[in-house]
């Protein structure tokens, strides 16, 4: 009779996101969540809220610990005390993790072998229900900047691994509030921005500032997770919860990059109408930045683990890139080079 | 201090000698955020390079001000309300109505200290730090706010007392904020 | 449970109990919104809201502006910077019919770029100008209702608490705000001082015969410029030239404004140090109030979210099918109806989270003009009946003046504020242009 009851029971769920509606993760949550609400035939019902509309940056850990959402997303750069294990998935021009696909693939396998990382976040009462992230991380400059030498001194808005990492290559991370951004670009405060995927510079006009759009090989934006209050999904029947299991697969298995890829080739149109240009930094630079901060941030955050009693960090580090060299082929096809199909050298 | 005021008083006198600690905190947090702020441009317009940790300092000490600021407010009867209503009130009224209001105070601050406290442990049991161009540690700044929420609550309890004094004649009717004007934004 | 709405019908009739009352506004927020989050979804999840929200909307960078901008209006009053200001407008003005009203406005307008409070702006210019005039055979509704309207200037020309408040709560940029609040202060002054000069026109009586100054007194008051002026430098610099983020020109304002006062003292060490902790006190009563304030209408807001009400204001104005610009007429008598009752600070943070979504996001008004807009609203607020912050602390300067002739003199200022909504409504470029100019 109980297992009646449970069946019959509507779950409404909020879910909250820090930032606006129209970018990467949160396309790609908004088709998963949704999937997930029709295929439970209306016993699923999700609420959107956009722009911390609920909860602002820096709450959404608590909040869904807290039962005050039901379903948050979790960038590990903003809750990095709560999440150091997820941390060694976040590197600065780590060799085979810069395609979004193979890295998000990685990501969600990893989780289910190691124990010590799931801890961190059953242990907050928030279960992964996928893990995610912002696509490529790009440059966005004013003017061209070709190579690791010329961004040295340059001002560039960062946080989190990404400031280590310039700070390595000679550039000077600004840690600049999200708001004034565009004003202190405007106004050369900063020069530049690392960490910026192009759905964001679309949405915030950052494009129309920062018009060079330029891969630097730095690797994925903002590796995330998106986590379900544990003690709701505990209560959930297995009917219900089966279907967010079978949704994370599919995202694993194609969807994921599917929606992506439509979201950014899409972003790219529209910035390229109003002036954004497309480029990548020579393999030769992109190597040359990768072994100033290789692997001296991996065996940082090694020794760390180790400190904080997480003993089997080198391993971590080993199956990640195992899994790296495993996930692949990426069906991701990066902006510049649809840039390049599209428009041509123009 | 002279024989005839009342204890309530008194009472209060040494408070605000007890929690001065606090007040000076927050003073010179505020010189602190001034100095640190105007250092680091300084710095960076010279030199090129901003001092690392000053925005992560500079959120810290604002939870440092504001919070080690509040029962400071309260003594000074700064904390805003309309006073249109009471300003027409016979004055015994309006201490009436003051000890109603400290007594709201009261119960959702006692809430507020007690969440805060429970967050400010779990901060403190993850040594929680902020993250920017240096690791700052945040949770020592995270029990400030239980700590100044519940010196606050003592501030009030001390005005109901003396409201209570006020109408047993033991200390002038006048509240000091309903007739003052001061400033605020 | 009860169904939201109903919930917020409850929490409203709470509100104007709790501010009838006299409940501080923090208090009135913070318990209107547990009372509504735990009648539309329950107690525990009520607490929940109290455990790191506190912390989270304190430790903000770019409230740091409010701190410092607060100190450094209270250092600019012990460096004597309100008393230059209104000497140079009194030499240079003061041969014009209502010369001495038209120089208040202008020491006004001067000392507003030093000063973020538009309360203290005008008690700081009030004590200066209002034993001058009153002296010089001033109509006493004239002189009191001047300083009175010109002290809302400190809110419209930066820095401005509420300008930033603005900028905070509607995550606009706090630097585009501040810049858009420029023209249209200086625009306001304009208008200010026509109107007056048009009092002083059709009615003779309510202003002396003008005064003359020779030249050289002209130009010698102008040594009083520097200081004012190397404040302004410093904040227009900031917020434009490119060097510091809002936050740090804020600082260096207040540093600045440090050094004026220790050198207004003449190196007394003793009396300087006096006034430094007399300022950080005041400006920790500021702060300490203000984000007690924030906190709950945090609070607040976050459960008329829950509730759906700006997604249903929303629709409703959607469903209307008027000209966007009643809509918005309807939002700023509105707000001016608040301004009688309410402070400047509890009608930003009780409004903008219904009236933003509607004005901007659904009608497509820029969000800086918005800023100044509610500005002016909430400016007139303060010197009309029966609530007029303003007028108050005139009233405490000019014991000798009746409250309601102070609202009286300031009427006629509330007219010149309305023709200055009008040419905004009708140029809306005029706040947006300078934030719109990149370097
Ligand atoms: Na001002
Ligand atoms: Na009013």
């Amino acid at each position: 009779q109980e297992r009646c009851e449970a069946q019959e029971k509507t779950y409404r769920m909020r879910y909250d996101f820090y930032n606006v509606e129209r970018c990467e993760p949160a396309i790609i949550d908004k088709w998963a969540l949704n999937e997930v609400a029709q295929r439970s035939k209306g016993r699923i019902n999700v609420k959107y809220y956009w722009m911390g509309a609920l909860h602002k940056t820096g709450e959404h850990w608590a909040a869904c610990r807290d039962g005050l959402s039901e379903i948050t997303f979790i960038n590990f750069g903003y809750y990095m005390p709560q999440t150091p294990i997820s941390r060694g998935v976040e590197w600065s021009w780590k060799k085979g993790a810069s395609d979004p696909e193979i890295h998000m693939r990685m990501m969600n396998k990893l989780y289910d072998e190691f124990p010590e990382w799931q801890q961190e976040y059953e242990k907050d009462n928030l279960h992964v229900l996928w893990f995610t992230n912002w696509s490529s991380a790009f440059f966005n400059f004013k003017k061209p900047y070709p190579t690791v030498d010329s961004i040295k001194g340059l001002r560039i808005r960062a946080y989190g691994v990404a400031s280590d990492a310039l700070k390595a290559v000679g550039a000077v991370p600004m840690p600049i509030a999200a708001p004034e951004i565009y004003t202190s670009l405007e106004r050369g405060v900063v020069d530049a921005l690392l960490m910026v995927p192009v759905g964001f510079s679309l949405s915030s006009h950052m494009d129309t500032v920062v018009p060079y759009v330029v891969d630097g090989g730095y690797g994925v934006c903002g590796p995330s997770a998106v986590v379900m209050n544990k003690k709701l999904w505990d209560s959930l029947p297995a009917d219900l919860k089966q279907i967010f299991v079978d949704i994370k697969k599919e995202l694993v298995d194609g969807k994921w990059v599917e929606v992506l890829q439509a979201f950014e080739n899409d972003c790219v149109d529209q910035m390229v109408k109003r002036g954004a240009k497309f480029q990548k930094w020579d393999d030769a630079e992109i190597e040359k930045a990768r072994n100033i901060v290789q692997p001296m941030e991996v065996d940082r955050w090694i020794q760390e683990m180790e400190k904080l009693g997480f003993k089997d960090a080198k391993k971590f580090q080993q199956r990640a890139e195992e899994l790296l060299a495993q996930s692949g082929p990426s069906k991701f096809v990066p902006p510049h080079v649809y840039y390049q199909q599209k428009y041509g050298d123009k | 201090m002279s024989a005839n005021e009342p204890k309530s008083v008194v009472v209060n006198e040494t408070y605000q000698k007890i929690i001065s600690p606090l007040r000076f905190i927050a003073l010179a947090s505020i010189a602190l955020l001034g100095v640190s702020t105007a250092a680091d441009v300084i710095k960076r317009l010279s030199t090129g390079w901003p001092i690392g940790g000053v925005m992560q300092l500079s959120e810290c000490l604002m939870v440092v001000m504001v919070f080690l600021g509040i029962a400071y407010a309260q003594a000074n009867r700064r904390h805003i309300r309309v006073t249109i209503a009471l300003s027409r009130m016979k004055p015994r009224k309006v201490v009436i109505l003051d000890i109603l209001s400290c007594a709201i105070q009261i119960t959702v601050l006692v809430f507020l200290a007690w969440k805060t406290l429970e967050e400010g442990i779990w901060s403190c049991s993850i040594l929680e730090y902020r993250v920017g161009d240096i690791r700052l540690p945040i949770y020592w700044a995270r029990m400030l706010i239980p700590i100044g929420t519940i010196a606050l609550i003592g501030q009030l309890l001390i005005d109901i007392w003396i409201d209570i004094d006020r109408l047993r004649g033991r200390a002038p009717l006048d509240l000091p904020d309903v007739r003052a004007i001061q400033e605020i934004v | 449970m009860v169904d939201p709405y109903t919930a917020v019908f409850i929490t409203i009739g709470w509100i104007f109990l709790m501010i009838f009352v006299g409940l501080p506004i923090y208090a009135t927020l913070l318990t209107a919104g547990l009372i509504g989050l735990t009648i539309t979804e329950g107690f525990g999840f009520a607490l929940g809201q109290l455990k790191s929200m506190p912390y989270v909307h304190t430790a903000e960078y770019t409230l740091v502006v409010v701190p410092m901008f607060v100190l450094m209006g209270h250092l600019a009053f012990s460096a004597g910077l309100s008393r230059d200001a209104y000497q140079i407008g009194r030499k240079w003005l003061s041969r014009f019919p209502a010369g001495l009203g038209l120089a208040t406005i202008l020491g006004c307008g001067a000392f507003a770029a030093a000063c973020g409070s538009s309360v203290a702006t005008a008690a700081t210019i009030g004590r200066v100008a209002i034993p001058e005039m009153n002296e010089l055979g001033y109509d006493k509704k004239i002189s009191t209702g001047t300083v009175a309207a010109g002290g809302t200037l400190g809110i419209l020309i930066p820095p401005s608490i509420i300008l930033v408040f603005y900028g905070t709560i509607t995550e606009t940029s706090v630097g585009a705000c501040l810049l858009a609040g420029i023209l249209p202060g200086i625009l306001s002054v304009f208008i200010f001082m026509l109107g007056l000069t048009f009092l002083a026109w059709r009615n003779p009586s309510l202003v002396p015969a003008p005064e003359t100054y020779t030249w050289k007194e002209r130009f010698s008051s102008l040594k009083g410029f520097w200081g004012i002026g190397v404040l302004f430098v410093i904040v227009m610099g900031g917020l434009y030239g490119g060097i510091a983020t809002v936050s740090e020109t804020a600082a260096l304002g207040a540093m600045a404004a440090f050094l004026m006062m220790v050198i207004a003292n003449r190196g007394n060490m003793g009396f300087a140090k006096q006034k430094l902790v007399e300022a950080l006190s005041e400006t920790l009563n500021t702060v300490a109030m203000i984000f007690l304030v924030l906190i709950g209408s945090y609070v607040y807001s976050y459960f008329i979210t829950l509730c759906g009400v700006p997604e249903a204001v929303n629709q409703w104005v959607a469903g209307l099918h008027v000209a966007p610009w009643i809509v918005v007429v309807c939002f700023l008598l509105f707000l001016m109806v608040l301004g009688g009752f309410l402070d400047p600070f509890s009608i930003l943070v009780i409004t903008l989270p219904i009236m933003h979504p509607v004005i901007v996001d659904t009608l497509g008004y820029s969000s800086l003009w918005l800023a100044v807009i509610a500005t002016i609203l909430i400016e007139i607020g303060c010197i009309t009946p029966p609530v007029g912050l303003n007028v108050y602390v005139i009233a405490g300067i000019a014991p000798d003046v009746p409250m309601e002739d102070i609202f009286a003199g300031a009427a006629w200022f509330v007219l010149f504020q309305a023709v200055v909504v009008a040419i905004l409504m009708i140029f809306p470029k005029i706040a947006t242009w300078l934030p719109s100019v990149v370097v």
